[in-house]
């Protein structure tokens, strides 16, 4: 890809000038060229360029794991956050799992979990039937679903830190994500019913499960809510 | 074959009548002279027969069509003048191509040596031009287009003599070798006299007459002599035109219709009998005045 | 010289050609006024932003839009312009009557039309190149079928077509009488700002959803055609019977 960017403003001078010489020569023969034959030749070639390089530089979601468009994103959260609340971790979809880690060896008894949002995430706990000294720890994100496409990879996931007896959960720095997207122009919209903005957001909640041992005791730090799961 | 037919041809504007029940016809392969003050309607006759404006009544007939929004009359006639409009975004070179493609009879030969004769530059644009290169070009497209009715509304605006005397030997050498109808409306009658067939005289909107040009040269009669004389000798007809020299001695014009012994007892008595200029005579017919020009200088 | 005749058809058709001739600086407006728009879409034809805590999101839509706008003004004007006095006149100087006169500057416009079409969403795709090098971000495209293209281009042409029947029409009553310079524009504000003082939807607006919200394809062409012949029929008809003072 490198490559090809290095090269390609030389490529588009090269085939612009050439195409550009050809039609003048070609349209000589109607009427003598003028300044505006000129304009008129170079403005066209230019765009035939534009839009044979276009597909070059296009990302479309839609082939992106061969994800498609999601339809009714009220009805998938509702199932994930019913799923999440049962602690049916197997019936949610793969896309909304933003990280999964697991703290092996903890040998205390009791664990401190902390978090610097302020605002007070959502933690679920379940707590497994061993003793096995894991904690597994999943993040879940409702993703980031934009005008029906689903953009959550660009969602940084909260990062979980042990230290000692104490969990940290840490949000990420500020995130500010730009996104240009292209849209189909409106005389193609007439037609298939798109509208210019289709606020269908999700709000990039994330939700930390974890799975710790049964005999594990939780303490909540300042502004921590910790939920318990009864399977 | 009458070119052109018109029978009670009026138009008016607004109030004021132009064209005031207009009668004439135009042969064949003639070149008729449209002769008249300013502002006597030649224009607008012109301008009815090549079919741009309407006529208000009465009945026009051009290759026994009604000129107006008539295809094959626009094809077979062209109204040159100074008002000629050409795309500001043609060349001039191209403007020529685009004449040849829409008249059949177009020169393109012809249409490129007046071209360079003239000394034009292909590539300069109409707007740009002078006015008498302006004139000139609309002449060279009036010439080379062939068409079997060509008419000319004042043509030499703004040319030199030199390019004048040009302009009306090639019409004369290009109407010899094809002939077609022309018609050729200008106020120098003096210089286009040798050229025309005809002469048509437009006076109030009304036809004053019209015949060919050796008739009109022997139509009026100059006489020069004494007063008493000169008066004596034109009693009874109307005079055209009188000038006065000296104490005793008057220049008078009246309508020749003496017999060669009245024109001989004349000279006797003293009286200088002489031609008129249809130029001359025209300018006096057509005169709305009293008197001339003298007169407004001449203390009451 | 013997006479020649000619057919309606053959004078339509080299008066076209002569006014392609003659208008091509119209095309070089057009890529003026295209280039603008670019330079207006550069930020987008529209954004939305959203934030929530420590996390925001800013998306910048682009497409085509606005250089399809601009391009709907220029064919207004453009229609406008060949009806004035001196673009009328210049037919006059060679062969034509007032109906092949009119008949030429209407697939003039056509072909401007198509011009224009096609160049505005060819721009779409130079916007959005232009975008992704010069802001340096990744474009992602939802749509790009072919199909869906070409039903872009034809769909655009009929909306500017349309435009340039109202602008012809439009023109044409401005020769008429030089009021309706003044006349047109009252009538216009003058309906969208009654209808809108007493709450009901200005008459103009529904006019405009007519169009642009016919979600049948075929409904929406007839519905153009349709108002495109009137508007043409009813400004030849006009031009047929104004005299040309040269």
């Amino acid at each position: 890809m490198t490559v090809m960017t290095a090269i390609l403003p030389l490529v588009i001078l090269i085939l612009i000038f050439g195409v550009f010489i050809f039609m003048v020569r070609l349209a000589g023969k109607f009427a003598t060229p003028k300044v505006t034959h000129w304009l008129l030749f170079l403005y066209i070639s230019v765009l035939l360029l534009g839009t044979v390089f276009v597909p070059f530089i296009i990302d479309d979601p839609m082939s992106q794991k061969g994800m498609g468009k999601v339809v009714d994103t009220d009805r998938e959260f509702s199932d994930l956050y019913s799923n999440l609340n049962k602690g049916e971790l197997d019936q949610i979809d793969a896309k909304y799992l933003m990280k999964e880690s697991s703290f092996s060896n903890y040998q205390n008894q009791t664990i401190r979990v902390e978090s610097s949002n302020n605002d007070g995430s959502q933690i679920l706990i379940e707590r497994k039937a061993v003793n096995d000294d894991t904690i597994e720890a999943f993040i879940f994100g409702n993703g980031l679903i934009i005008d029906g496409y689903d953009f959550s990879r660009k969602l940084k996931p909260y990062h979980l830190e042990l230290m000692d007896n104490t969990l940290t959960i840490n949000l990420p720095h500020q995130q500010d994500i730009n996104l240009l997207i292209a849209k189909a122009d409106f005389p193609i919209r007439q037609f298939t019913g798109e509208s210019i903005i289709n606020p269908s957001f999700s709000t990039g909640d994330q939700v930390v499960y974890l799975r710790i041992p049964n005999n594990l005791e939780l303490i909540a730090g300042d502004h921590v809510f910790l939920e318990f799961i009864e399977k | 074959m009458r070119v052109i037919e018109c029978t009670d041809l009026t138009k008016t504007y607004l109030r004021k009548i132009v064209l005031d029940k207009l009668s004439f016809s135009i042969e064949e392969n003639k070149i008729t002279g449209l002769i008249g003050r300013n502002g006597v309607g030649k224009t607008t006759l012109l301008k009815i027969i090549a079919g741009f404006i309407k006529e208000t009544s009465g009945q026009v007939k051009v290759f026994s069509e009604r000129p107006y929004n008539n295809l094959n009359v626009s094809l077979n006639s062209i109204f040159v003048d100074d008002q000629m409009s050409f795309p500001p975004a043609i060349p001039l070179s191209e403007i020529l191509t685009v004449a040849g493609n829409f008249y059949p009879n177009w020169d393109r030969e012809l249409a490129k040596r007046l071209f360079d004769y003239f000394s034009f530059d292909p590539k300069s644009y109409h707007n740009r031009l002078s006015k008498g290169k302006t004139s000139t070009f609309n002449m060279i497209i009036g010439l080379a287009s062939r068409c079997p009715l060509t008419i000319f509304d004042e043509p030499t605006t703004g040319m030199d003599a030199a390019v004048r005397k040009d302009f009306y030997r090639a019409l004369l050498k290009d109407y010899i070798a094809y002939p077609r109808t022309i018609i050729l409306s200008s106020h120098h009658l003096d210089e286009i006299e040798d050229l025309l067939e005809d002469v048509l005289l437009i006076k109030d909107g009304k036809k004053q007459f019209q015949m060919s040009i050796s008739e009109l040269k022997e139509w009026a009669i100059g006489l020069k002599g004494t007063t008493e004389e000169v008066l004596n000798l034109t009693d009874g007809k109307e005079i055209l035109f009188k000038e006065y020299f000296g104490v005793n001695t008057i220049y008078a014009v009246v309508k020749n219709d003496f017999s060669e012994f009245l024109l001989n007892k004349a000279r006797l008595v003293g009286v200088e009998i002489s031609s008129v200029q249809p130029s001359d005579l025209c300018v006096y017919l057509t005169s709305e005045t009293k008197g001339g020009i003298d007169d407004v200088f001449n203390k009451h | 010289m013997s006479l020649t005749s000619i057919n309606l058809w053959e004078t339509v058709k080299k008066q076209y050609f002569f006014k392609l001739k003659a208008n091509i600086d119209a095309f070089s407006s057009l890529i003026g006024i295209q280039l603008l728009a670019l330079l207006f879409s550069f930020g987008g034809v529209g954004s939305v932003g959203m934030g929530g805590g420590n996390f925001s999101i800013n998306i910048k839509y682009y497409s085509a839009d606005l250089v399809i706008g601009f391009t709907l003004l220029w064919a207004f004007v453009t229609a406008i312009t060949i009806t004035t006095k001196p673009y009328r006149n210049h037919d006059f100087t060679f062969v034509t009557n007032r109906l092949s006169s009119s008949l030429s500057n209407i697939l003039f416009l056509l072909t401007a039309s198509i011009v224009g079409s096609i160049t505005a969403i060819l721009a779409g795709n130079l916007l959005k190149i232009l975008a992704h090098i010069l802001l340096d971000g990744q474009i992602y495209s939802i749509n790009t079928g072919i199909q869906e293209l070409v039903m872009g281009v034809c769909v655009t042409i009929f909306y500017v077509f349309f435009v340039t029947s109202i602008g012809y029409f439009i023109g044409t009553l401005v020769q008429i009488s030089k009021l309706f310079i003044i006349l047109i524009p009252v009538l216009f504000f003058g309906t969208l700002f009654l209808d809108a003082s007493m709450q009901k939807e200005p008459f103009l607006v529904n006019v405009f959803t007519f169009y642009t919200m016919e979600s049948a394809l075929s409904l929406f062409i007839i519905k153009v055609i349709v108002t495109v012949a009137v508007f043409f029929t009813a400004a030849i008809s006009i031009l047929n019977r104004m005299e040309v003072r040269r």
